[in-house]
């Protein structure tokens, strides 16, 4: 899982069956330090409560669909959960 | 599997309902001689890994499965499988080399 930002919302009205009535999200991944890395992604909202502004935790891949009811569902980012605090020890940070 | 460095944990209220009760570390991917390679990723926790320790994780969606008993739908995928004693390997010059990572910070 991955840390990212919700940076806006897509509309679509066009789209795949399985996706309607799911919340489409932009998201910029980012780093425990909260810095932008990589290029921002389009997440389905598993929790169906994140908004822009918030920092969320998104999975990739196969499980991306899992965060649906519909789970077997062209998706690749999915939300898992909404962060509420980061806590990284500086000390423990490998160089 | 994959050799990572605890650095962190996150706290989590709203999410999903797979991940309930699971603790949450923030994990560095290192090289087995410590050094980074990746972003950090999040990993559910199952061993009572704590900040500062090397540990195994997993970050395959099918195990992740298994391990938590989410069978056949749970939307995880990196989990802590193991806490690291010693690592072996082969340095660049073809020797030996060994360490023993610290179990705390």
């Amino acid at each position: 899982m991955q840390l990212a930002r919700v940076i806006g919302t897509v509309i679509a009205s066009e789209k795949h069956e399985a996706l309607v009535g799911v919340k489409l999200l932009i998201v910029q991944p980012l780093t425990p330090d909260e810095k932008p890395t990589g290029r921002p992604v389009i997440a389905a909202d598993g929790t169906a409560m994140a908004g822009p502004g918030e920092i969320i935790c998104m999975v990739g891949g196969r499980e991306a669909a899992m965060v649906l009811e519909r789970w077997f569902t062209p998706v690749d980012h999915g939300i898992v959960g909404i962060v509420d605090d980061i806590y990284v020890a500086v000390s423990a940070v490998p160089e | 599997m994959f050799l990572g460095k605890v650095i962190g944990n996150i706290v989590s209220t709203i999410k999903l309902k797979d991940y309930g009760g699971f603790k949450l570390l923030l994990v560095q991917p290192v090289y087995p001689e410590g050094t980074p390679w990746k972003d950090p990723v999040i990993c559910i926790d199952i061993v009572d890994a704590g900040v500062g320790e090397t540990v195994l994780y997993v970050d395959e969606g099918n195990s992740a499965r298994q391990l938590l008993n989410l069978e056949p739908v749970g939307a995880v995928r990196a989990v802590i499988v193991g806490i690291v004693d010693e690592i072996q390997w082969q340095g660049d010059d073809g020797t030996l080399q060994s360490r023993m990572p610290p179990h705390d910070s």
